[in-house]
């Protein structure tokens, strides 16, 4: 981008270049709190920071009538800041990711903040459906992916997106073995992006199979790329052998129980929770798979533990809190089995729900029963009409 | 319509599943290669094992299988 010498001095002389660039505002970009400057009089501060960050006020540093911009394009709040200086509002100074507004000085030592309506929401199509929705009374168009497809944008903007991986299959069994670890439920994690106009990729994660984690859900965009990452399997064994850790994913899958030894697996941080243990002694229940919620319980006597409950993705979705859930864990293995987590998570024998990202429940039975595969996961994509 | 699965075999080998009908596949070789690689699999048939990664493919059988167990002698 051109630059123009800005503020001008009595004999400059301007190239094209920098008399056009005139239209486009000198930006001072900053990654951490900062305190203004004379020198920031009539230019943008462009704030963009992963935490939350201040802008300080301070006076004798503009003269009435001087302006400056705020933006902050950070995920981290900016909040304006009076230090010696007074600032008013009709609007928070708290300003989110995409929101700015103008600083506009009365005097040296007061200025007046006009807060901009911030980044304003695109459109797009694309997914299995399209529904419109209502949260808080505002309106928004929600796309749903069930299956690999593109987001195409055709206004840039602002875009709210929930991905949940695919479910952990449970642990498998080739022998009489029946402590098996339930499914972790898929990974959840929920962003507002800005896009630009285009196409973009959305990955839906197939369940895991038996012994196998979920796959991860994502959606591929230029400057960034969302991933929920899939639910881990849980333990057990694999062609007559003892496979001896449940895995890892969004939601750590449920650990098998045996004589010598119990194992619980932790889920990525911040999309999931860790599986339950299985039994030590007497090996003959597995833990719960992890939920999107909640942990999965440990296996205990012959019972398995139940899946951890799932994600509440309701709010997201425009309806009253604990309608829908996703990611729920996988019931573990025992003679009785454990029952799965709300949001998909298997019950006994029962694979987790298709576009849930619910973990697969584990056996139920003592003999050759065995437990089931995790279910596919989900991406939701929302913007305001 | 319920989804369908598939699985990519690579000598052999699952090296991936997706949620994806076979018609996206085609219409979309930059992010899947070779249409091809891509052999369906089913989450609740019968008669079918739903794939994993490192599962075999049997072309005859149109089947998947798990990986054999691990020798003994590594246990």
């Amino acid at each position: 981008m051109a630059t123009t010498p800005y503020p001008f001095v009595a004999g400059a002389v301007l190239t094209a270049s920098q008399l056009n660039s005139t239209f486009n505002v000198p930006v001072n970009n900053q990654t951490a709190s900062y305190v203004l400057l004379a020198s920031d009089g009539g230019k943008r501060v462009v704030m963009n920071a992963a935490g939350a960050t201040t802008i300080t006020v301070n006076t004798s540093l503009f003269s009435a009538g001087d302006s400056v911009w705020i933006h902050n394009i950070g995920a981290g709040t900016c909040t304006i800041t009076a230090g010696t200086a007074t600032v008013n509002t009709a609007a928070s100074l708290a300003l989110a990711q995409w929101e700015g507004g103008q600083l506009y000085f009365t005097s040296a030592s007061t200025a007046i903040f006009f807060r901009g309506a911030g980044a304003q929401y695109g459109v797009a199509t694309g997914g299995s459906s399209s529904a419109t929705i209502t949260v808080s009374g505002v309106s928004y168009t929600m796309l749903t992916f069930t299956a690999d497809a593109n987001l195409v944008v055709s206004k840039a903007g602002l875009f709210d997106c929930l991905l949940v991986g695919g479910g952990g299959g449970s642990g498998n069994q080739t022998q009489n073995v029946n402590y098996l670890g339930g499914g972790g439920g898929g990974g959840v994690t929920q962003q507002t992006i800005y896009l630009a106009a285009g196409t973009y990729a959305v990955d839906v994660g197939a369940g895991g199979a038996l012994a196998n984690d979920g796959l991860v859900s994502r959606m591929a965009a230029s400057a960034q790329s969302l991933m929920a990452s899939g639910g881990g399997c849980g333990g057990g064994e694999l062609g007559g052998f003892y496979v001896p850790s449940a895995g890892t994913g969004g939601s750590g899958g449920g650990g098998f129980g045996s004589n010598t030894s119990a194992n619980t697996t932790g889920g990525v941080a911040a999309q999931g929770n860790n599986g339950g243990n299985g039994v030590t002694t007497g090996g003959q229940a597995g833990g719960g798979g992890g939920g999107g919620g909640a942990v999965g319980s440990n296996g205990s006597g012959t019972v398995g533990g139940n899946g951890g409950a799932g994600f509440d993705a309701s709010t997201f979705r425009g309806e009253s809190a604990a309608t829908t859930f996703y990611a729920g864990g996988g019931g573990g293995g025992g003679a009785s089995g454990g029952t799965g987590g709300s949001g998909g998570g298997g019950n006994r024998t029962v694979a987790g729900s298709a576009n849930t990202g619910g973990g697969g429940g584990a056996n139920n039975a003592t003999g050759s029963n065995n437990g089931a595969a995790g279910g596919s996961g989900i991406v939701l994509v929302r913007f305001k009409l | 319509m319920s989804d369908t699965y598939y699985a990519k075999v690579e000598n052999g080998i699952v090296t991936t599943v997706h949620v994806v009908s076979y018609g996206f596949i085609v219409t979309n070789p930059e992010r899947y290669g070779d249409p091809e690689l891509w052999k369906q699999t089913f989450v609740d048939h019968p008669n079918k094992t739903y794939a994993g990664i490192g599962f075999t493919y049997n072309e005859t059988t149109q089947n998947f299988s798990p990986p054999p167990p691990p020798d003994p002698e590594e246990e």
